[in-house]
C-alpha cells in the first residue's frame, strides 16, 4: 500500500492532467501535490511546451532589465507624448551642462530682448525674434553636448530634436524670467520674447505631425512674417510686446499644447527600422 | 567579398594643414586595420567615413550612397553605419539603458518594444547585460568603453568604424572584443584604427598604414610582415644603428634594423617591427599622391 | 548555468538582491507546472502566457516580501493565480470561467490509480468532494485549493461575489454533512 509520503505524480499522470482528462478531485490532488514537490515539478517540465516558455522568459527578461520610468516620464506618457520624444527629452535633460547653458542662453536672450525692444521696434528684429531662442538653444547644445560626435552621424530628424530641446530650455527659463518681471526696471517685456518662441516651436511640432519638416517650416515662417507685415502696415509694431500681443502668443502656445497633446499620440515617424 | 565603401581622390584640409592627402580606398567585408602615428590622419579618415566630416575634395560612397553629394544620401548611409569615436563623452546622468535607448532613437528605432529588445541585445553582446540599470557614473572605464562599443553595434550596421576601441581594456576584454569584431567582419566591413599591432596581427585580414595623410601600405598582414624580412635580429647585443632594440625576457637582445653583429641570427618579424621600419623609411603606396 | 544545488528560498533571496540569473533558475523550475495549472483555469493560451509573464515580473519585484513561511511553490502559485485574476478583470465580456473549467474536465472512469490518488491525498474528503455539484466544486477549488478570497474567486469565475459566498457556504454544509459521522468535523 503506497503511503502519502512516497506517492508522486509521474509523467503519465501529468500528461493526463495537462490534457484535462482527470476528474476534478484527482486534478485537485495532483495540483496540491505538485505545488509542494520539486521532483514532480521537474517532471512537469517534460510535459509543458519549451518554446512557448522561452518566449515568455524573453519578455520577462526585457521587463526585468528595462529600468522603471521616473515620475516625469510617467507624466509625459499620460499626456500621450510619443515614447520617442520622451527619450529625446530625457536625454536632453540628462546632458546637464548643455541644458544649463541652453537655459542660461534663453534667459539672457529674454533680458536683452526686453531691453532692446524698449528702444526700437524694428521689423527685422520682430521678424527673427521667435527664431533666436531656438538658435541659441541649438548652439548651446552643439557646444556643450558630450554626445555630439555620436549623435551627428545618425539618421534621426535633427530639427525635431532641436525643437524639443528649445521647448525644454524655454520652459526651463520661464520660471526665473517670470520672477524677474518683479524687478522694477525690467518689467513684463522680459517674458514677452520667450512666448513667441514657445508658440512657434509648438506650432512647428504640431505641424510636423502631419506635414514634412520643410513644409512645416515654410508654413510657419510665412505665417509669422505675414503677421509682422500686417502689424507694420497698421503702424503698430509695439503690439507684439503689448499685453494684447502677449495674450495672443500665450493663447497660441496653450492652444498648440492642447492640440499637441491630442495629436502627439497618433504621430507616426517617417521611417522606422523596426 | 563585396565593396562596402569607397573613397575617390578624397582629401581634407583644416585651414593650412592637410590632414589627408588625395586618397583612393576601397573597403570590403572583413576586418581592416588602420595603423599610423598620432596626426597621421586616422581619425580624419574615420570621421569622413562616418559622415561626421565633409571632405575638401573627392567623393565618398557608403553602401551605394554618395555621402558627399546630398543630405538625403548621408541620412541613408547613416542608417547602416556604426561609429565609435576615440573619446565618447557620456552624459552626467542616466543609466546604461537610458544612454543606449537615446542612441537607438537617434538611429530610428521608433517602436518601443523592438528598441528595448535591441538595447538589451547589444548590452548582452558586450557583457553588460546585468548592468542595464547601473548609472553611467558608476561604471568603470572598461565598462564605459564596452558601452560605447555596444552603441556602434546597434542595428547590425554594414560599415563599422572604430577609433582605437581596445584602449583601456584588459586582456580578457580585448580578447572578447576581438571575437565580436571578427564575428561582425563576416558580414560587414569593419575598419579599426589602432595603435596595438597585436590587434592587427590577431584580427585583420587587411592592414593600411597611414602616415602624414598618405597611405604607405595597403595589403594583407603577411605582406606587411614580409617588408621587414631579414631586418629583425636576435643576438647578445644590439645591432649597429638599430632602429630600436631591447633586451628580451630570455636575456638576448632583439634589434630592428641596422647592421647585425656576427653572433646575431635573423628572426621572423612581427607586425610591430614592420610598422616601425615603415615609419622610419616611408615609401608612398601606389595610388596615393603626395 | 543551472544552479541545481541552490534551494528555492535562497534563490528568492538572490532575486531580491537583483540577480536575474537566479530568476531564470526559478523560471526553469516553476514555469512549466505553473503553465499547466493555469491552463486548467482558462482556455485562452495567450492569457496563460501573459499571466505567466506577469507572475515572474511580480516575483522579481516582490521577492523580498517572501518571509520564508511555507513552500516557495505555494507562494508563487498565490502570485500566479492573482495575476490571472487581474488579467481577467481587465478583459471584459468574458464567458464565466466556471463553465469553461467544467467543460474541460470531463468526468473520466475512475481508474485504479485515481482511486489510489484520491485515497492518498484526500481520504474520505475526496469522496465527499466528488459528491458536490460542479458549481460548488469549482468554488471550493478556487477558495480552498487556490487560496483565493471570495472577491478574487468571484473575478476568476465571473460570478457575483454574493453567489460565491452562498456556494461556499452550501459546499461546506454538504461536506460537513458527509463527513461528520466519520471525522470530528470540518472547520
Amino acid at each position: 500500500m503506497t503511503t502519502a509520503a512516497d506517492w508522486h505524480a509521474g509523467p503519465d499522470l501529468l500528461r493526463q492532467y495537462a490534457a484535462g482528462r482527470l476528474d476534478p478531485v484527482a486534478q485537485a490532488a495532483v495540483e496540491t501535490h505538485v505545488e509542494r514537490c520539486s521532483d514532480c515539478r521537474a517532471h512537469a517540465v517534460a510535459v509543458a511546451a519549451p518554446p512557448e516558455l522561452e518566449a515568455v522568459w524573453d519578455r520577462v527578461l526585457v521587463d526585468v532589465r528595462t529600468p522603471e520610468p521616473g515620475l516625469t516620464v510617467q507624466l509625459l506618457r499620460r499626456l500621450r507624448v510619443p515614447e520617442v520624444d520622451i527619450v529625446v527629452l530625457r536625454a536632453s535633460a540628462n546632458l546637464v551642462v548643455a541644458l544649463a547653458v541652453a537655459v542660461a542662453a534663453a534667459i539672457t536672450f529674454a533680458i536683452v530682448a526686453g531691453q532692446l525692444s524698449v528702444q526700437r521696434q524694428q521689423v527685422a528684429w520682430l521678424a527673427i525674434a521667435p527664431l533666436l531662442p531656438a538658435l541659441l538653444v541649438a548652439g548651446a547644445y552643439d557646444s556643450a553636448d558630450p554626445l555630439r560626435e555620436l549623435a551627428d552621424p545618425t539618421p534621426y530628424n535633427k530639427l525635431r530634436v532641436a525643437l524639443l530641446r528649445t521647448l525644454v530650455a524655454v520652459l526651463g527659463a520661464l520660471p526665473p524670467v517670470t520672477l524677474m518681471t518683479l524687478v522694477p526696471n525690467i518689467g513684463f517685456s522680459v517674458v514677452a520674447w520667450l512666448l513667441p518662441a514657445l508658440a512657434v516651436s509648438s506650432v512647428l511640432l504640431v505641424l510636423m505631425v502631419r506635414l514634412p519638416a520643410t513644409w512645416s517650416v515654410a508654413a510657419v515662417a510665412t505665417a509669422w512674417l505675414a503677421g509682422v507685415a500686417v502689424l507694420r502696415a497698421g503702424g503698430d509694431l509695439g503690439a507684439v510686446t503689448a499685453p494684447l500681443g502677449q495674450s495672443v502668443s500665450l493663447l497660441v502656445a496653450i492652444g498648440c499644447a492642447f492640440v499637441l497633446v491630442r495629436q502627439w499620440g497618433s504621430w507616426q515617424p517617417e521611417r522606422s527600422r523596426a | 567579398m563585396s565593396v562596402v565603401a569607397t573613397l575617390h581622390r578624397v582629401s581634407k584640409r583644416y585651414g593650412g594643414t592637410t590632414a589627408l592627402r588625395a586618397t583612393d580606398l576601397e573597403l570590403r567585408t572583413g576586418v581592416t586595420g588602420l595603423l599610423g602615428p598620432n596626426g597621421a590622419g586616422k581619425s580624419t579618415l574615420l570621421r569622413l567615413l562616418a559622415t561626421s566630416l565633409q571632405p575638401s575634395s573627392g567623393t565618398i560612397t557608403v553602401a551605394g550612397h554618395d555621402i558627399t553629394r546630398t543630405p538625403a544620401a548621408r541620412t541613408a548611409a547613416r542608417r547602416v553605419l556604426g561609429y565609435l569615436p576615440q573619446e565618447v563623452g557620456f552624459p552626467r546622468r542616466g543609466t546604461t539603458f537610458s544612454f543606449l535607448d537615446y542612441i537607438a532613437v537617434l538611429k530610428e528605432w521608433t517602436e518601443t518594444a523592438a528598441r528595448h529588445r535591441e538595447v538589451l541585445r547589444v548590452l548582452d553582446l558586450v557583457d553588460l547585460g546585468s548592468h542595464a540599470r547601473t548609472k553611467i557614473s558608476a561604471l568603470s572605464g572598461g565598462q564605459r568603453r564596452r558601452l560605447a562599443i555596444a552603441q556602434a553595434f546597434m542595428g547590425d550596421p554594414t560599415l563599422v568604424v572604430l577609433d582605437e576601441p581596445t584602449t583601456g581594456l584588459d586582456p580578457e576584454q580585448r580578447a572578447s572584443l576581438r571575437g565580436l569584431l571578427s564575428e561582425r567582419g563576416r558580414t560587414s566591413a569593419v575598419l579599426l584604427a589602432t595603435h596595438q599591432t597585436e590587434d592587427v596581427s590577431a584580427l585583420c585580414d587587411r592592414v593600411i598604414v597611414l602616415d602624414g595623410g598618405t597611405i604607405c601600405f595597403d595589403g594583407t598582414v603577411p605582406e606587411l610582415v614580409a617588408t621587414a624580412a631579414g631586418q629583425v635580429w636576435v643576438g647578445s647585443s644590439a645591432n649597429d644603428g638599430a632602429l630600436s632594440s631591447w633586451r628580451t625576457g630570455t636575456g638576448a637582445v632583439r634589434s630592428v634594423g641596422g647592421t647585425p653583429r656576427t653572433d646575431a641570427t635573423a628572426v621572423e618579424p612581427a607586425v610591430e617591427d614592420a610598422y616601425l621600419l615603415m615609419r622610419a623609411h616611408p615609401t608612398p603606396h601606389e595610388g596615393a599622391t603626395p | 548555468m543551472r544552479r541545481y544545488d541552490v534551494a528555492d528560498g535562497e534563490l528568492l533571496r538572490q532575486v531580491a538582491d537583483g540577480d536575474d540569473a537566479a530568476l531564470r533558475e526559478l523560471f526553469d523550475r516553476h514555469a512549466a507546472w505553473l503553465q499547466l495549472r493555469l491552463q486548467r483555469r482558462t482556455s485562452d493560451p495567450d492569457l496563460v502566457a501573459d499571466a505567466l509573464q506577469d507572475t515572474f515580473v511580480a516575483v522579481w519585484k516582490s521577492a523580498s516580501t517572501y518571509r520564508g513561511e511555507g513552500d516557495v511553490g505555494g507562494w508563487i502559485w498565490g502570485i500566479a493565480i492573482r495575476r490571472l485574476v487581474s488579467r481577467l478583470r481587465v478583459r471584459r465580456g468574458d464567458a464565466p470561467l466556471g463553465d469553461q473549467v467544467i467543460e474541460h474536465v470531463s468526468p473520466a472512469v475512475q481508474s485504479a490509480e485515481d482511486q489510489l490518488l484520491v485515497g492518498v491525498e484526500y481520504g474520505d474528503l475526496g469522496a465527499a468532494l466528488r459528491s458536490l455539484s460542479p458549481e460548488l466544486r469549482t468554488v471550493v477549488q478556487a477558495t480552498v485549493i487556490d487560496g483565493l478570497t471570495t472577491k478574487e474567486a468571484a473575478h476568476l469565475l465571473g460570478l457575483p461575489q454574493g453567489t460565491v459566498k452562498t456556494r461556499v457556504r452550501a459546499a461546506k454544509a454538504q461536506l460537513r454533512g458527509r463527513l461528520i459521522p466519520a471525522n470530528g468535523g470540518l472547520r
